[in-house]
């Protein structure tokens, strides 16, 4: 996969390329310490979550293979995002004290964080080989939009209807999911 | 997998069981593996589509043992090492190049600047509210018609041409439905305004969501964010607050807490 300035950086991290990944540093990082300024984090959260990011996609091509089927900068920074997220979550759950925390190895945070995102890529495909009319209902629904309002925007005859067609959708999601040979390799 | 198991299993999830219940469907997850591992799935699949939570599981298989030899491994604490300098290389140039453009003549950076305001302002875009604009405007939400069965064809069709940039044909799409439809979908003004937006036509583009604010729909608090957005977009910031304060005078209305956070930014 080329970029628009004709650099494959996926090429370039699978190789260990110095300059090209210098080039990827050039490119996405500005982005992405934007991002994680934006959400609660510093210089220093954004350099760890990018070098981080990184990392777990280089050891991703050295042991399975990434396919990425959006560019790689949008593909990169969804990858930084769901490690900022996922920090954030385990940052606020400390704080709340809501579980005790086995402390783990660095290399378990960061094999647990690869298969993490390679399930999301999973999920997130998926997802999008649903129909547009379920993946704009899933979404509603989740967003917790009242059954009323979706049986009025998406035009069913009542709340048991929209309910029956969100099982639907949801089944469907599954059923797709569990068909992918990946499923097993992934699961916890 | 029946609908009175699938009603169960969200039921567990969401914590909306009853605590004997809850046993009860515990100890059936004990007994039957596919059960428990559709419980697993459909876990997932919640915290997927919340987006809020990214998944913290304990993996334990053979894939992960595969993942963590390597890391343990020299090519592995190699590939490290490797990474962490180019990060610092990064970090030496990124600084470097910093104070260097103090040291050009104040004339070469004011012709850039002009240049740079010539060509943005022409295009709209380039200043700090397009960042907000950018932030904000999402192609993801807009509405999508594919559920209305009708005139779905030209709607789904106008609203593909506006998602492939092709405006003209958008457009024409849109007015074709609009005068032929007896009873019009209001979230079209929606796609019209965007599209007169993008064309550079500021006016027309609000006339848009007037139609929409003024519409019976549900949804027309929706017109006040993109209006915002819009006057944004046109670096008309006195506008965009002038609308994003009337948005905030109802929390049920579209966007309501986005509103609140861009208000504060303008």
């Amino acid at each position: 996969m080329v970029t628009k300035n004709g650099i494959n950086y996926l090429e370039g991290l699978r190789t260990g390329d110095e300059k090209i990944i210098k080039a990827i540093y050039t490119s996405m990082f500005p982005k992405v310490r934007h991002f994680v300024l934006k959400n609660e984090g510093g210089q220093q959260d954004a350099e760890e979550v990018f070098q981080n990011a990184l990392y777990q996609l280089s050891i991703r091509l050295k042991v399975s293979d990434i396919e990425i089927k959006s560019s790689f900068e949008a593909y990169l920074f969804t990858v930084c995002k769901n490690i900022w997220r996922k920090e954030l979550n385990s940052k606020k759950r400390w704080v709340r004290n809501e579980e005790v925390i086995a402390l783990k190895s660095e290399e378990s945070n960061h094999s647990e964080a690869i298969i993490a995102q390679e399930r999301w890529d999973l999920f997130e495909e998926k997802l999008q080989q649903l129909s547009p009319n379920c993946k704009e209902l899933l979404k509603d629904y989740f967003k917790k939009v009242p059954y009323d309002r979706i049986v009025k925007k998406f035009q069913y005859a009542s709340e048991n209807v929209a309910f029956q067609r969100i099982f639907k959708c949801k089944k469907r999601l599954a059923d797709l999911i569990k068909k992918d040979g990946n499923y097993a390799k992934l699961k916890s | 997998m029946e609908e009175h198991v699938y009603k169960r299993i969200e039921a567990y999830i969401s914590g909306n069981m009853s605590a004997e219940d809850a046993q009860q469907f515990e100890s059936e997850m004990a007994t039957q593996p596919d059960l428990k591992e559709e419980v697993a799935l459909y876990t997932s699949i919640n915290h997927h589509l919340t987006e809020t939570e990214f998944e913290d599981t304990n993996y334990n298989t053979a894939y992960k043992k595969e993942i963590d030899t390597y890391i343990e491994s020299e090519e592995g604490k190699a590939l490290k090492k490797k990474l962490l300098k180019v990060k610092e290389a990064y970090k030496a140039t990124s600084q470097e190049e910093a104070p260097t453009s103090k040291t050009r003549p104040l004339y070469y950076i004011l012709s850039i600047a002009a240049a740079v305001i010539l060509v943005f302002g022409l295009l709209f875009t380039g200043n700090s509210n397009t960042d907000l604009y950018t932030d904000y405007y999402q192609s993801s939400e807009l509405p999508s018609f594919t559920s209305r069965s009708d005139e779905t064809s030209l709607l789904s069709k106008a609203s593909l041409a506006f998602k492939n940039n092709d405006l003209d044909t958008s457009l024409s799409d849109f007015k074709e439905y609009l005068s032929v439809s007896k009873e019009i979908d209001p979230l079209v003004y929606i796609y019209t305004g965007l599209i007169h937006a993008e064309k550079g036509n500021l006016e027309e583009a609000i006339a848009q969501f007037d139609l929409l604010e003024t519409s019976q729909s549900l949804d027309n608090s929706r017109a006040l964010w993109y209006k915002a957005l819009t006057y944004i977009k046109f670096n008309e910031s006195t506008r965009a607050k002038e609308i994003l304060t009337t948005l905030l005078e109802n929390p049920s209305n579209y966007k309501y807490t986005e509103a609140k956070e861009l208000l504060d930014k303008l």
